[in-house]
């Protein structure tokens, strides 16, 4: 988890913000501050007003009553189209124009924003590299020659292109198989640790919140049940419904899942380092605690050596370590 | 050269039009053995190449005015502040093509008098559906997420339109012009009832004084018309 810097100003602020379908109160006088550079993550069951209320901070949807300000300017006061403009939009079903080259439909923004033509191609390349797809390959290919996950990086660059500050990404991971979905979730704490950018990420999937959120809000029935740090949810939920989200029983391994092995493993002195040759099962200090604990279910063990990137074995960590947080460091 | 590669069906069926628009008199002597008893046996009233011309003239000013006004109605109705008239324009559509064209030409010819444009009048209204129709079709049949994506990046409702609607829907729009084209080159020659010079003029002589001949070459020269006009629309909507 990145760290929350509090001092930070407020970039998304939603001040009572109601949405009203006819009689249905789809969103009920919401407020929420997000600040600038964190990722957010809306969380809910399907009709909770989640989609809804990302939807509202771009004027997809007119809000009803309250006020939405983006970086302390409310959303009203904008052309709706110079809004979206600087706001980075990404969706399940990526979007994609399926009559434009991948290259085109990245510089779609920059395009609208009139940018010079060579400053267009230069961004689709940067764009291009950051989202790890080869120029060469893919540049000139169309959406319908794309794989899911490779559609949804374009997805992710066209919301890139002009460099917004904020990214809406409407669970843009949805539709993806569960290895292509934890690969581009990777990649995107690896483009948020360089960018920065203000994020709300809407998904109904609280493994994915758990994983990616520096704050998580949960969403019931168009109104906020809670909103914290994963380990503050995992913690102390607010009420059964946040616990069943957390998954009831099993959030004791999602809590698992957010604690690096480094947190709990004992470290060797240097003496230690050369005697442990013989044994083979380690894991990685970066792994999670969850995977450590799975390693050792599997293989019948109660202890594992942790070693460093490059393949050191820096310490070892038990079953106890695992299982019980030690007050001090030893 | 990769033009006429390409064209070379629609050429090729132009060709022969214009050969036996051309030749049709020399044709004599086969068309004495379809209609032995008659005096004459070619058709002599009019050049059929001014029938062509004018024939050509009628579907194309009435397919012009049925792609504006269609596509036009269509595009309104598919907006924002549009859609309250959907249901009325796909309906009044389809009663246009519900109405049989010389009870178009019948109702016409009262208020615009005989000649051409009261069968023009017919071809525009019996143009229309398939052009409404499909123009709808393709426009609603665009992804929802293709529609939200190009609203959430902030382009205009033109932008969206020329650059993203027209785009995507066009081999649906232009299937249903062709429809719409291929139908009124047939349609076109009732309009001989009423006055109009069109290629119906040699199948209606043909009909009134029995002559088999006349109502062959009318009929032929139609066909011919129509697969050109056809083949090129399927070339256009190939690319």
């Amino acid at each position: 988890m990145a760290e929350r810097d509090t001092s930070a100003p407020t970039m998304i602020e939603l001040d009572a913000v109601t949405k009203r379908f006819g009689d249905a109160t789809a969103v009920d006088a919401i407020s929420l501050a997000i600040p600038r550079g964190e990722l957010c993550v809306l969380v809910g069951t399907s009709g909770c007003g989640k989609s809804t209320t990302l939807r509202m901070i771009n004027r997809l949807i007119e809000h009803t009553a309250g006020q939405i300000r983006i970086d302390g300017q409310q959303i009203r006061d904008f052309d709706e189209q110079r809004l979206r403009r600087r706001i980075g939009y990404a969706i399940q079903s990526t979007g994609l124009f399926p009559h434009w080259t991948v290259a085109r439909n990245i510089g779609l923004v920059p395009r609208l924003l009139r940018w010079p033509t060579s400053r267009i191609a230069a961004r689709v390349s940067e764009l291009l590299a950051l989202l790890g797809l080869d120029e060469g390959e893919f540049a000139g290919k169309y959406p319908h020659q794309l794989s899911g996950g490779q559609a949804q990086r374009v997805g992710v660059a066209r919301a890139l292109a002009a460099d917004p500050e904020v990214l809406l990404m409407d669970e843009p991971f949805g539709a993806l198989d569960p290895i292509t979905r934890e690969s581009l979730q990777d990649e995107l704490l690896r483009l948020q640790a360089r960018l920065h950018k203000t994020i709300v990420f809407v998904t109904h999937d609280m493994d994915e919140a758990l994983k990616l959120a520096d704050r998580i809000v949960v969403m019931d029935a168009g109104r906020i049940v809670q909103q914290g740090s994963a380990a503050e949810l995992l913690r102390a939920p607010a009420n059964a419904f946040v616990e069943s989200l957390l998954g009831g029983r099993d959030r004791g391994l999602k809590h698992a899942a957010l604690t690096r092995v480094a947190e709990r493993m004992r470290p060797f002195s240097d003496a230690q380092r050369g005697a442990q040759a013989g044994e083979t099962l380690s894991v990685a200090a970066d792994d999670s605690l969850r995977q450590a604990l799975s390693l050792m279910l599997w293989h019948g063990v109660d202890s594992l050596l942790v070693s460093d990137p490059d393949g050191q074995v820096i310490g070892s960590l038990s079953l106890q370590d695992a299982v019980i947080q030690r007050d001090a460091s030893p | 050269m990769s033009v006429v590669h390409r064209l070379r069906v629609p050429l090729a069926w132009a060709l022969l039009l214009v050969t036996l628009m051309l030749l049709m008199p020399q044709l004599e002597a086969l068309f004495r053995l379809i209609a032995p008893d008659t005096r004459a046996v070619i058709y002599q009233r009019d050049s059929f190449a001014s029938l062509v011309a004018n024939h050509l003239l009628l579907v194309g000013v009435a397919s012009l005015c049925a792609i504006v006004v269609g596509m036009g109605a269509a595009i309104l109705v598919t907006r924002q502040w549009g859609r309250d008239f959907l249901p009325l324009v796909s309906q009044l559509a389809s009663i246009g093509q519900t109405f049989p064209p010389v009870a178009v030409l019948a109702l016409a010819v009262p208020v615009l008098g005989f000649g051409s444009q009261p069968t023009i009048v017919a071809l525009i209204l019996y143009g229309l559906l398939p052009i409404v129709r499909n123009t709808l079709v393709g426009i609603q049949g665009i992804a929802p997420g293709v529609m939200e994506s190009a609203r959430g990046m902030g382009m205009s409702g033109r932008q969206i339109l020329w650059q993203v609607e027209l785009p995507l829907a066009r081999p649906v729009i232009l299937a249903g012009i062709r429809t719409s084209v291929t139908i009124n080159i047939a349609t076109a020659a009732i309009g001989s009832t009423i006055g109009a010079r069109t290629l119906g003029d040699p199948i209606i002589a043909g009909i009134v004084n029995g002559n088999t001949a006349f109502i062959l070459q009318g009929a032929l020269l139609i066909a011919l018309l129509a697969l050109c006009v056809d083949s090129l629309f399927e070339r256009l909507q190939a690319r």
